[in-house]
């Protein structure tokens, strides 16, 4: 691994230039994309754990995003309380919708379970919406007020930046020593054959459910934050679609791979500003992209081939334990 | 007991949709074990065929549904050509993404070539109602009904009697096996994609002139909810995502009756939780077991 | 390698797009004017969105075949929000970096407009919007204007309308459960109520559940109402009502001005025949700049304007008489916009109140013959 030596010193270079970027470009627009991408790589990265590692396919991500910005939202607006008790709580109640979701994945896999987190997603969604008492619906949660430390409000682009990056650096490297520790490599083994994993003593259902509890936790912080940047949430901001663009950053940057979770989400979620001159054909454009990406490099930019590439088993084709290939 | 027996009826037109474009997602997966993201935009451009060949070409609804059917199988072969078959060796993850990057390309396209405003078709089948029982059944939908119908008796002609309906079957079994005994592979995924995305264009067409509203989105929604049906059928039965569909519609509009209209795609997605937590194989699916 | 020069194409396009970013003129142009439109040109709205802009364009249009506005020329930047908050606040931010612009028309939906609001009071830019009527809008901030009045007016107009002039009793509503929908529904049953109607059923139903409406039309069937109010835009209402006669369900029904649109005619048939609405703009209405503007549209582009595209007509002449009263940048723009009265616009004459929200005088129609004439009771 010679490039190692080259990966530390390119990683070090960028992290000093976003460091220095908002004080050299003084754009607000470039800094509020740049703020942006830092919430779809905290989204990523925490997708990533549980789709990229432990190959649980998720596609009702942005449930656990929009489970943390609505509790944030809620209870500043609602109960008063400060964004810094607010911040961790939204990351804790999405972390138990996380191990909520998880418990199906004790029995189920592959399409099933992606089946099942979109209908989880959908849900929530939907109950975002219909639940006016609580959520105001479409009305949505205006007028949310930014952090404040000691009376004097932080409400500041520059602010915001420097708290999204010092959490992309926290998430990453959190993300890091989980894959470099044993909860990683069982999550690995997981991946590439459950029954073989448990089989080896592995308590899958345990590691199955801390990877959705530790996923939805960093995605509820970033909930929380982005609620507090926009300053103005409703349900439909955090549906299918939602999940979709995560999903496909993480897929885009190659799953199992964290650099190709950042990678991806900062290429997408830039991407459709960059195009914007293309307005109309914006959408056409960005599909485009997806597919030849898939057709071209399926394993993603920064995959390698070999992860992840289990292929789903359809429920006709099992080989039995005697070898004989055929219907059970 | 009206306004029950009302709703079912309701959701019988409504399923029969389902059913539809679910048997397209089935054959598909059952061939393919894939998930095809793009088959709803697929039912929407048949719906804009059949738009196109009555109000622009004139035609009567019977051809231009038959023509639409037509333009749909060919659209199903298209895409599999460009977006599964390059993917065959790769993770599964891939065509599902590409599918997904597609759907994006056909709604926006569609979006671009015929504007995002609601088309409609005037009265393409003239509107009777004949009461039924205390409740009343709409010409249109005796029309779907019918439609349904035939097409289904038609897809079971092809599939248990006809020679690549036997080799779509024995490919879905096994697909391995089947080309063991000289099933050219290729040309079956060929016909799945095209006899799918052919009933996928005729749901559509019967959904424009049903609600008269054809629209570039029209897809999406539909799509989901067909998907639900076919895994409450048994993701890989045919029969199953018929049934599937037909039990959809009428839950979702009894439960949009005597629940809330508000929550009422939520039942189908509650249903489908249920099902995959309590019988992942649905109503016929073969179950899935565990092997080492 | 492959890798490699992926990632170098990648981080080529940002530079790009840094650049892209950085070169914002930081002076005006002394020979032009430029405004902002942040509206859905793409995805589910964006029959609304385009005809915000065929509006805008067209009194631009015109202006500038006038001499230009204080002899400048005016232009319009465009972008599409998809009706999508995060866009539109990526928009607000974009078009607040951008020196050169010095107001915004937009957006067409509350949501969005609440979610740009924030940046445009911080960047100091007037958010117009033609058609947002969440009451939280305007008290976002000193900046956001608009010139619809809101359905705390039309609900109970509306309810006058039904109670007083239909003498209905037993009322329906069908809404569509988004923020307007849903304030659109609140006033009209507090208008309902106030003068001693019953309001039999309520139904709401998501935009994305598609265009079956059956189930909804069955049960307010059962409820027996002698009136069916609809809160929606003119597509589905045309759907609810062709679904309700299909369903043999004839009841008499009535909506707000958003379905004011040929569209309504032409997708509903014969089963709005008869429909009332109320609305801030109707093609008979003899004022010469009424005629002028709908001739006019017809004639660029072949149909006749909603009541969107009048409400952004006017918009964007309001924002022209700011800019003649001597507005020059964006301080004073929102200044001479605030102090702007009995403007005549062809929605009615338009004043500004102190909280930037507009009073309008609305009419009653009726659809008859397949047109909307004025309602005499």
């Amino acid at each position: 691994m010679n490039f190692y030596k080259d990966k530390k010193k390119i990683t070090l270079l960028l992290i000093s230039i976003a460091a220095i970027l908002p004080l050299v470009i003084v754009d607000q627009y470039f800094l509020r994309m740049m703020t942006i991408s830092g919430i779809y790589i905290i989204l990523a990265v925490s997708l990533n754990v549980v789709t990229g590692y432990a190959g649980q396919f998720c596609l009702g991500w942005a449930a656990f995003y929009g489970i943390g910005a609505y509790t944030s939202a809620l209870t500043v607006t609602k109960l008063g309380w400060s964004f810094w008790v607010a911040f961790p709580l939204a990351g804790i109640v999405a972390a138990l919708f996380g191990i909520v979701l998880a418990i199906p994945t004790m029995r189920l896999r592959d399409i099933y379970l992606a089946l099942t987190t979109l209908g989880f997603g959908e849900i929530v969604r939907l109950v975002l919406l219909n639940w006016m008492d609580l959520t105001r619906g479409s009305m949505g949660i205006p007028g949310i007020p930014g952090p404040t430390f000691f009376g004097q409000s932080l409400d500041s682009s520059l602010f915001y930046y420097y708290f999204i990056f010092s959490m992309v650096l926290i998430v990453i490297g959190a993300v890091q020593r989980i894959i470099d520790s044993r909860m990683g490599r069982a999550l690995i083994a997981i991946r590439e054959n459950e029954i073989a994993a448990k089989s080896m003593g592995i308590n899958t259902t345990l590691y199955k459910i801390q990877a959705f509890a530790v996923g939805a936790f960093f995605s509820g912080l970033a909930g929380s934050f982005y609620a507090h940047y926009s300053s103005f949430i409703d349900p439909n901001a955090f549906g299918f679609g939602e999940s979709i663009a995560v999903l496909a950053m993480v897929v885009l940057g190659g799953m199992g791979s964290t650099v190709g979770a950042v990678f991806g989400a900062v290429l997408l979620s830039l991407l459709p500003e960059v195009l914007r001159g293309l307005a109309e054909y914006r959408m056409i454009i960005f599909g485009s992209i997806l597919m030849l990406v898939m057709l071209v490099r399926p394993q993603g930019i920064f995959g390698h081939s070999g992860e992840g590439q289990r292929k789903i088993k359809r429920p006709a084709e099992e080989v039995r334990s005697d070898g004989v290939i055929g219907n059970s | 007991m009206t306004l029950f027996l009302q709703q079912v009826i309701n959701g019988l037109a409504q399923g029969s949709i389902y059913a539809l474009i679910g048997i397209g997602f089935a054959l598909i997966f059952g061939v393919l074990g894939l998930v095809h993201f793009a088959h709803g935009e697929v039912y929407m451009i048949g719906a804009f065929l059949g738009f196109m060949l009555v109000s622009v070409f004139q035609l009567d609804i019977f051809s231009s549904l038959l023509l639409a059917m037509l333009g749909s199988a060919l659209i199903g072969v298209v895409v599999e050509a460009i977006a599964f078959r390059p993917l065959r060796k790769a993770p599964d993850v891939a065509p599902m993404v590409c599918t997904l990057g597609l759907s994006v390309v056909l709604q926006n396209g569609a979006a671009l070539l015929w504007g995002t405003d609601t088309k409609s078709i005037p009265d393409a089948i003239p509107n009777h109602i004949i009461p039924f029982l205390g409740a009343q059944i709409s010409f249109q939908q005796v029309f779907i009904f019918t439609v349904t119908i035939i097409l289904m008796l038609a897809l079971q002609y092809v599939l248990h009697r006809s020679k690549i309906g036997r080799a779509i079957r024995a490919t879905a079994q096994n697909k391995d096996a089947a080309a063991l005994m000289g099933v050219n592979i290729d040309t079956v995924i060929a016909w799945t994609f095209a006899v799918g995305s052919a009933l996928g264009g005729a749901a559509g067409v019967l959904v424009g002139v049903y609600y008269n509203a054809f629209y570039p989105m029209m897809g999406f929604m539909a799509g989901l909810k067909a998907f639900t049906a076919t895994v409450l059928g048994g993701l890989t039965s045919v029969p199953g995502a018929v049934l599937g569909g037909l039990i959809l519609g009428v839950a979702e509009n009894l439960g949009a009756a005597y629940i809330s209209s508000g929550y009422r795609d939520i039942f189908a997605f509650a249903i489908l939780i249920l099902v995959l937590l309590i019988k992942p194989s649905g109503l016929f699916g073969r179950g899935i077991q565990e092997k080492v | 390698m492959n890798r490699k020069i992926i990632v170098l194409v990648a981080m080529a396009m940002m530079a790009v797009f840094v650049s892209g970013c950085g070169s914002q003129n930081t002076a005006s142009t002394s020979k032009e004017i430029t405004i902002g439109l942040t509206a859905p040109l793409s995805g589910d709205n964006a029959e609304y969105g385009q005809s915000f802009k065929n509006a805008i364009d067209l009194a631009f249009e015109k202006a500038n075949a006038n001499g230009g506005v204080n002899g400048k020329k005016i232009t319009l930047v465009a972008n599409d929000s998809k009706a999508d908050p995060k866009e539109a606040a990526n928009i607000a931010q974009k078009f607040v970096s951008d020196s050169k612009v010095i107001g915004v028309i937009g957006d067409f939906t509350s949501t969005a407009a609440l979610a740009g609001s924030p940046i445009y009071q911080k960047g100091g830019l007037v958010q117009l919007s033609p058609t947002s009527s969440h009451p939280d809008f305007t008290k976002q901030g000193t900046y956001m204007f608009r010139n619809i009045a809101t359905q705390e007016q039309e609900g109970p107009l509306l309810a006058d309308y039904g109670i007083n002039n239909l003498h209905k009793k037993r009322i329906a509503v069908v809404y569509i459960n988004n923020d307007w929908g849903i304030v659109a529904k609140d006033n009209f049953i507090k208008g309902v109520q106030k003068l001693g109607g019953e309001i039999v059923a309520t139904e709401a139903y998501l935009p994305e559940q598609g265009k079956d409406f059956s189930a909804i039309i069955t049960k307010i069937q059962q409820s027996n109402p002698d009136l069916l109010f609809i809160g929606s835009m003119y597509t589905d209402t045309a759907l609810i009502a062709q679904q309700a006669r299909k369903a043999n369900f004839s009841v008499e029904l009535i909506g707000t001005g958003s379905l004011y649109s040929e569209e309504l005619i032409k997708l509903g048939g014969s089963a709005v025949e008869g429909l009332h609405l109320t609305c801030s703009f109707y093609p008979l209405d003899p004022r010469p700049e009424v005629q002028d503007f709908v001739k006019s549209y017809q004639v660029k582009y072949g149909k006749a304007p909603t009541m969107f595209a009048a409400q952004a007509y006017d918009a964007a002449n309001l924002i022209i008489e700011a800019l003649k009263a001597g507005a020059t940048d964006r301080l004073s723009l929102r200044d001479k916009l605030s102090a702007v009265k009995n403007f005549p616009g062809v929605t009615g004459k338009t004043s500004f109140d102190e909280n930037r929200n507009v009073d309008k005088a609305l009419t009653k129609l009726i659809v008859k013959d397949g047109k909307f004439v004025p309602y005499n009771p």
